[in-house]
């Protein structure tokens, strides 16, 4: 038995070869450890990243074996393009829209759902499952909905408001809407789930001090749970911040970026540049651009809250 | 004596073409929901006369699906013996750039090469002497109609563009529409618009796209192209296409076509097929699209489907016996068979048409009015995607005739 476990045993004599097993190396540091994990992460993402990057300072069309380097025509084309300018406008005002009403519908049903009612986990569970169903799925169904000759028309029909029909997916105003209104009943949820764990993180005490001071259930809300639910809120924010800048999939499953660009966003212009119309080079500086986007906002927003945490500290 | 006649016998069947080639071959291609049968009838029908080769298909779906693993594949040197194009230099998929870029082999040396195109297409396959893709039949666009629906409406079909209106506005006063339309889908919507331009420009300037291509003419500068474009606005002041045409898809228009809300849909008849899958039951016919007055109307027929060969396929031989069985051994017969397109001789001829397209019969016969589909000579995709998008802004009221020739000047400019 001893002889047995003696094989194993690094710097003591094997019993068939006599040779002795080398120690391991006694202070390996631990992030030593990580090394593997993250060379390959920073060759697979960041290395590859950037390499394909330099693509946004070629003319490279996706089928010739080299690509000829154009410096900053690409950005140039860019802000002078009035369909990539509109791109990039609507993509802002999808974000804003995006930040804003996700967030305060979410409030409200996290507020609503913290309540004590009886049915409060089956209603928690309606309003999150949109957040996990395919984005693209949804976006037909929806499309379906919208459809001049479905059920939103026709519900307008049956109530006699026949006059309010409109080709909601088509119309230059409407299509801009039907596409926040989609992201809105998709979303929320998240922000919901992410603002209740918040809330549900507020000391009951406070609350209850606060309304034996006399506080009203607005103030309450505004005065109290508000500021201790800002670490939350910061979440919920940035996080849809980053997914409002990349919206895609809605768009391209509702409207294809129509009618004429209104619902067009940095992120369809990318696909349609790049994988449509073969200008892969146009296509990186268009990618290229929507990062430096979503880093920039990111990091304003990590600012901001920052800033706000020092004050109230 | 016994040995020496099985030598002989196996001699002479190795000599035969069809056994002299085997191994495997790879062929891709676009597919809708119900997959390709005719690319994969076309397949089957090559394996039965090479039992040798055996050809393996991969679909994937139309769009922009299947020029995107085309277009990876050839740049990731992963390319297929044989593959779907499409002729010229207008589209996604079109042969000319891969034919540039060095991707697809020179079939000009086939013995068929010289004769299986049609003179007014050369320029949709040759470039600089080099011969890139063997087409898979002829594709004529003209307005597809139900039969029965006509009958019923008790109108006639129109031959201008007058008539064309006055018809709209009868058939809508019955609750109908005279056309559908997916106004929302640059393809469709870009289809109608360039149907409209063959017999606006085309007929009137049949060398348009050479002078275009010159830099001699420009589309904001035509003013054929203005009334071509005038021509689809009057057709909507007319009230000539389904409602809500400006939101609609071909998951919306093709269903209002096979349901009998519309007449008439404006569509490549290689599409007759899909329509009567969705209604097995409809009794369809055909017309040309009237321009302003009959004599000036143009049918848009060309070689748009085709199959290039790879030029670094492993099996070489084999994948020119498969164009080469396109051409020449039936297999554009029996392709264009499945899909509602019409063969090459079908289209010189215009006998023996399937019973859906008598009624373009005279016009294929006509060969001064015959023009291969005017965008699938154009500079890049972006120029017929700028149209297509243009025609759902002329709908909405978000763009003018003016504006969208200008439009697709600059896409036409792009590099």
């Amino acid at each position: 038995m001893t002889s047995h476990h003696s094989r194993n045993i690094p710097g003591v004599a094997h019993p068939a070869t006599g040779r002795k097993r080398p120690n391991p190396p006694r202070h390996v540091p631990p992030w030593a450890w990580a090394v593997p994990a993250v060379v390959l992460v920073f060759l697979a993402r960041y290395v590859a990243a950037v390499a394909g990057g330099w693509y946004a300072f070629t003319d490279w069309n996706g089928l010739t074996p080299t690509a000829t380097f154009t410096g900053l025509e690409n950005f140039r084309q860019i802000f002078t393009d009035q369909g990539a300018r509109t791109a990039l406008l609507n993509t802002v005002k999808f974000a804003a829209c995006f930040v804003v009403l996700t967030n305060l519908v979410g409030l409200f049903l996290a507020v609503a759902l913290n309540q004590h009612l009886r049915t409060r986990y089956l209603l928690r569970t309606a309003f999150f499952a949109p957040v996990v169903m395919s984005q693209l799925a949804t976006a037909f169904i929806w499309r379906f909905l919208f459809d001049y000759s479905g059920p939103i028309n026709g519900a307008l029909d049956v109530l006699g408001l026949g006059a309010l029909k409109k080709t909601w997916l088509a119309n230059p105003t409407w299509s801009f809407w039907a596409v926040v209104v989609v992201l809105v009943w998709q979303f929320s949820g998240l922000a919901m789930v992410i603002l209740l764990a918040g809330l549900q993180g507020i000391p009951q005490e406070v609350e209850e001090a606060a309304e034996i001071d006399g506080a009203s259930s607005w103030q309450r809300l505004v005065r109290v749970t508000l500021p201790l639910l800002a670490p939350a809120l910061a979440i919920s924010i940035q996080l849809s911040v980053i997914s409002g800048l990349a919206i895609f999939d809605q768009v391209m499953a509702l409207t294809n970026g129509g009618p004429l660009g209104a619902t067009e966003t940095l992120a369809t212009q990318v696909y349609k540049q790049t994988f449509v119309f073969g200008r892969y080079g146009y296509g990186t500086a268009l990618a290229l651009l929507l990062t430096v986007l979503i880093a920039a906002a990111a990091i304003i927003q990590q600012l901001t809250t920052r800033a706000a945490e020092r004050r109230n500290a | 004596m016994k040995r020496t006649l099985a030598l002989l016998s196996l001699t002479a069947l190795l000599s035969s073409p069809a056994l002299a080639q085997s191994g495997e071959l790879r062929l891709i291609a676009q597919a809708s929901e119900q997959g390709n049968p005719s690319m994969q009838a076309l397949v089957d029908a090559f394996m039965k006369k090479y039992p040798n080769v055996k050809v393996r298909t991969e679909f994937f779906p139309i769009g922009t699906g299947y020029p995107q693993v085309l277009r990876t594949q050839l740049q990731g040197g992963n390319a297929p013996d044989l593959f779907y194009v499409t002729a010229g230099s207008g589209g996604l998929v079109s042969v000319l750039p891969f034919l540039d870029a060095g991707y697809v082999a020179d079939l000009s040396k086939r013995p068929w090469a010289k004769t299986v195109i049609p003179t007014a297409s050369r320029g949709l396959y040759w470039k600089n002497n080099q011969l890139a893709a063997v087409p898979l039949g002829m594709t004529p666009i003209a307005a597809v109609y139900n039969v029965d629906l006509l009958g019923q409406l008790g109108v006639s079909l129109p031959k201008t563009m007058p008539e064309l209106l006055k018809t709209c506005g009868v058939i809508r006063s019955k609750g109908k529409s005279m056309f559908s339309l997916a106004g929302a889908n640059p393809q469709n919507g870009g289809l109608l618009a360039a149907t409209l331009a063959e017999n606006y420009v085309l007929g009137s300037d049949p060398q348009w796209n050479a002078k275009r291509t010159a830099g001699k003419v420009t589309f904001a500068g035509t003013p054929s192209w203005k009334k071509a474009l005038q021509a689809l606005l009057d057709m909507k002041n007319a009230g000539c296409f389904i409602p809500g045409v400006e939101g609609a898809d071909l998951p919306q228009a093709a269903p209002a076509m096979a349901s009998g809300q519309a007449l008439a849909f404006v569509i490549p008849t290689g599409a007759i097929s899909a329509l009567k899958s969705i209604n097995p039951k409809l009794n369809l016919g055909a017309f040309v699209l009237p321009g302003p007055t009959a004599a000036s109307t143009v049918l848009a027929v060309s070689p748009t489907d085709a199959i290039a060969v790879s030029k670094n396929s492993k099996n070489l031989p084999a994948a020119l016996a498969f164009a080469d069985f396109i051409a020449t051994g039936g297999g554009s017969e029996l392709y264009t068979k499945v899909t509602g397109d019409i063969s090459t001789r079908q289209a010189a001829t215009g006998q023996n048409l399937p019973p859906e397209l008598s009624g373009i019969a005279t016009a294929l016969r006509n060969k001064s009015r015959i023009a291969p589909l005017i965008q699938i000579e154009w500079s890049n995709p972006q120029v017929y995607t700028t149209l297509g998008e243009g025609v759902q802004g002329l709908l909405t009221g978000q763009l003018t005739v003016d504006a969208l020739l200008a439009r697709l000047d600059a896409a036409w400019n792009r590099k």
